[in-house]
């Protein structure tokens, strides 16, 4: 079995490696979807539902069709929309400007139905219909009756309820794909994507293509976070749009379009039961949940988070409720976000019942022993025995700090389709090529550094080629399995080159292949350094012939199943009601840090969108109207400069486990650690986000310490 | 129609600022879309919301200067400064994301001062000396601010990154020296969805400790 070499004889893995696009993205050079312009280019747009819930009863291309600069006009044939924002037809025109004109030429006669667009008001006796499914999908799990018996004998009980709101992507570029047709059967796609195989796979299927006459090609994207999978309504209407028209068509999504039909993280909403023996062992959960993914989208969420509670002590009624909006799709560490700020907020409020110390009370309970460790290395660096206030809310002053701890688990691993070629040309250079893509996570620099390391040559002999599906097969970029997928691919192919490479250059040093090893670019034998060549000058020795090997995943070369928490700190002005995040100490594992500059960058990332959902953002919904008010980055708020605190991390390294996916766990505490920290300077307990100040001063006002 | 008009219009209504900015950028057809403003959400009431506006659209003769070079466009009065850079111009890399002076993503410099590109009409831009990120660098050396990214990795999809930089050289520029708190408040305009911010916070100090690279 393929296995790493000792950690300290790294050169590059583990290192601060900068990423291998960095000159391109700061230069404004790498050409993103967005940026591709081809000769003779139209600009494909779509018309949407303006209401929430509607039957189509006639639609009249024809004025659309008159224009001057429109190309092509397609009907979507939709019988029925069911929110706001529904794709209804497409245009292709010369110019933006042309599109958009065209598409208010459209005329679509609806006939308004009933809605709803609140988990309310579809879970109501007399709510509208809105899907041939129902409104309401529920399911089951555990003895009620027993974990009533439970919780009835335990020592401690609390009993809250705690809610999560919508959360959009919000990606910085829009879903966008520009389509063309090379030939009548073969089509060129560049796509914004985080599946260039799954994405070139999906418009095989839909024009019944052949394989290899379908090329999808993402070099660089504005950020996916999950939304970013299928082809999409934008990747189907472009090709269609395209073919019409025998022109290259690029769709690409407004701001408003992306944050209506786009996909979100679903809301949360926990009645929960939690409860714990004398001792402070949890003894039983007892919870309905309910959330919605609007239309079509599911909202389960792992409601028992982290901590551990006997079988038997479990029970739990989940809902997944429809309301007329724009339906989830993967985001960020699916649903466990949710998970955590109701757990964390929970085991705060039992271990209060039951006078222990939060953190102690989480000691007790967290079966997992990383955690363990990275507890009470969190716990020294915020300083939480000296500086958490012992009786919350006893600072003094309007403005009053906090602590709080909060915690993570993902599951990451690696794909076994993975393939990866290496290629060592005869003028010493070598390129490593897997069609993966990079989302902005380092993806494409873990392919560089990583066969430098293992071939023995400077990075600068090595470019990485990524983000086009005529190169091999890798898997989407999702659940945080990249770098586990692609980092022992590229170690096996690259061996095997070196080894196939060594067969060549042996004879001209008149020593066997497995004697040679190769380091910073020079190939000599093992037990006799005298006997050495140059990679150049031994790649010369390859005359005209490219040495190409492909090779594949395997296992033990990547694991999976981290661990994290984190502490917050908070200043809350509570006149105001305002939350000020002052620092947050993050302690994550992940397994082998392949670079450990960009892995950083992730983890800020992870916090910074954890308190962007906890303090900022909210998917508003007007029961009046039917609509999204916000659909923009003005009254959606994200987080900025000013909402970003210190942040200190603790990578906590195991490099025996090999590499583990890091894009999802850093985002999943956060919110959990600064509601607790919010309660811990305040004693006001907020049970819902975003932690707006009118939420806060609400939740002193039932405290009764509102001024 | 007043701005706060504007800022009063029913959500979904499609009067959007950048739309109203865009109408009122043709001349001829602020009505039109205050007119389907007011009735987009009763389409089937018959009522003609718009008509093909571009037909009756003068183009005209934009020239400006960008990182140095001349350039002379002919374009509808209605496009943006954004849309003639990345669209006519082809010079890509000042992106579009909010397209309403959300993000700062489109973040150039316009005669000495930071602007959001996607809030200024093209014909606004007539004469004005522009800079973009690709006037950042001089040939391959890369400005401090450019080589400050990539040492720190003030990015990562990189989408935000040219607007960023932008804002970034600007402030240095204008304060060589500037502390954690001024460099939140001056980059505060830009925002970034992989939460690159302390990374850049790092660019910056070390640039401030340098007086701004120079």
């Amino acid at each position: 079995m393929a296995k790493w070499k000792p950690w300290d004889q790294m050169k590059y893995i583990g290192k601060d490696i900068p990423r291998s696009d960095g000159r391109v993205k700061v230069t404004g050079a790498a050409t993103y979807t967005q940026d591709i312009r081809l000769p003779g280019m139209l600009y494909g747009m779509i018309l949407r539902s303006p209401h929430a819930h509607a039957y189509v009863r006639s639609i009249d291309l024809s004025r659309a069709e008159a224009h001057p600069e429109v190309k092509a006009v397609l009907n979507l044939n939709k019988y029925t929309v069911r929110y706001y924002g529904e794709e209804v037809a497409a245009v292709s025109a010369t110019t933006p400007e042309a599109a958009e004109e065209a598409l208010d030429l459209i005329r679509v006669v609806y006939q308004k139905l009933p809605y709803a667009v609140t988990e309310e008001e579809a879970m109501a006796e007399n709510a509208p219909r809105i899907h041939e499914e129902g409104n309401v999908n529920s399911s089951e799990s555990g003895d009620k009756q027993k974990v009533e018996e439970i919780i009835s004998k335990s020592a401690y009980v609390i009993e809250d309820t705690i809610r999560t709101q919508v959360q959009v992507h919000n990606t910085l570029e829009t879903h966008s794909c520009v389509a063309h047709w090379e030939e009548k059967d073969k089509l060129k796609v560049w796509i914004s994507t985080q599946a260039v195989h799954g994405t070139r796979d999906d418009f095989v299927k839909l024009f019944e293509l052949d394989q290899d006459k379908v090329e999808t090609i993402c070099e660089h994207m504005g950020g996916g976070f999950g939304s970013k999978f299928p082809i999409g309504v934008e990747g189907s209407v472009a090709a269609r749009l395209a073919r019409t028209t025998g022109k290259p068509v690029k769709v690409a999504l407004t701001r408003k379009e992306e944050c209506l039909a786009t996909g979100n993280r679903p809301s949360s909403v926990r009645k929960t039961k939690l409860a714990c023996d004398s001792k402070g062992k949890l003894t039983a959960i007892m919870e309905e949940t309910y959330g919605t993914g609007g239309i079509t989208g599911g909202a389960w969420f792992p409601s028992l988070y982290i901590y551990h509670v006997p079988e038997e002590g479990i029970y739990r009624k989940h809902s997944n409720i429809r309301i007329n909006a724009g339906s989830s799709r993967p985001q960020r560490a699916p649903g466990h976000p949710q998970g955590n700020f109701g757990m964390e907020i929970l085991m705060d409020e039992l271990a209060e019942k039951a006078g222990i110390d939060p953190l102690e009370f989480r000691q007790l309970n967290d079966p997992n022993e990383t955690r363990q460790r990275q507890y009470k290395i969190g716990a020294e660096r915020i300083d939480w025995y000296d500086r958490r206030n012992k009786v919350p809310g006893s600072g003094n002053g309007p403005v009053k700090a906090g602590l709080g701890i909060s915690s993570c688990r993902w599951g990451g691993g690696g794909a076994k389709s993975t393939i990866v070629q290496v290629d060592i040309y005869p003028d010493g250079k070598v390129k490593a090529s897997t069609g993966t893509q990079d989302l902005g996570t380092g993806s494409r620099t873990l392919v560089h550094l990583t066969c430098a390391e293992e071939l023995g040559v400077p990075m600068g002999y090595v470019t990485p080629d990524i983000g086009k599906s005529v190169l091999p097969f890798s898997t989407a970029s999702g659940g945080s399995i990249t770098t586990g997928s692609i980092v022992p691919a590229v170690k096996n192919a690259s061996d095997k080159a070196l080894a196939a490479f060594f067969e060549t250059v042996a004879p001209a040093l008149e020593v066997n292949p497995e004697d040679l090893t190769c380091e910073d670019g020079v190939i000599y034998a093992k037990n006799d350094r005298s006997k050495s060549i140059k990679w150049k000058e031994a790649a010369a020795l390859l005359q005209n012939r490219v040495l190409s090997v492909q090779d594949g995943w395997s296992e033990g070369l990547s694991s999976s199943g981290v661990a994290g928490c984190q502490f917050a700190e908070v200043e809350v002005d509570v006149e105001t009601g305002r939350i000020r995040p002052i620092k947050i100490v993050a302690v994550q594992d992940f397994g082998m840090p392949m670079n450990k500059l960009t892995s950083r960058s992730q983890i800020n990332g992870g916090i910074i969108m954890g308190i962007s959902w906890a303090l900022c953002e909210d998917r508003t919904m007007d029961p009046n109207t039917g609509l999204m008010v916000n659909p923009n980055m003005e009254n959606y708020k994200l987080a900025g400069t000013l909402e970003t605190p210190e942040i200190e991390m603790i990578i906590d390294e195991m490099p025996e486990r090999g590499p583990i996916g890091l894009g999802e766990p850093p985002r999943v505490p956060t919110a959990g650690a600064l509601a607790n920290a919010v309660y811990n300077a305040t004693g006001a307990r907020v049970r819902k986000m975003p932690m707006t100040p009118d939420v806060v001063l609400e939740a002193l006002a039932e405290k009764g310490g509102a001024r | 129609m007043s701005e706060d008009k504007i800022k009063n219009s029913p959500p979904g209504s499609g009067v959007t600022r950048r739309g109203f900015l865009k109408g009122v950028g043709t001349g001829l057809v602020g009505t039109a879309t205050l007119k389907q403003g007011l009735f987009a959400d009763e389409p089937e009431a018959g009522v003609p919301v718009a008509t093909a506006r571009g037909k009756d659209i003068t183009k005209a003769v934009v020239s400006l200067t960008i990182n140095g070079k001349p350039y002379s466009a002919e374009v509808e009065p209605r496009i943006t400064l954004l849309s003639l850079i990345r669209d006519e111009l082809g010079l890509t890399g000042t992106k579009r994301v909010c397209d309403r002076g959300e993000c700062g993503a489109c973040t150039v410099i316009m005669n000495g001062k930071t602007v959001y590109s996607c809030m200024i009409l093209a014909v606004e831009a007539h004469g004005a000396k522009i800079s973009t990120v690709e006037g950042l660098s001089k040939g391959d050396r890369l400005h401090p601010v450019q080589e400050g990214f990539i040492k720190h990795d003030g990015l990562q999809c990189g989408f935000c990154t040219p607007g960023f930089e932008v804002a970034l050289k600007d402030l240095l520029d204008k304060n060589p020296n500037p502390d954690l708190d001024q460099i939140k408040q001056g980059l505060a305009g830009n925002i970034c969805r992989c939460g690159a911010y302390p990374h850049i916070f790092e660019v910056a100090l070390e640039l401030a400790a340098k007086k701004g690279g120079r």
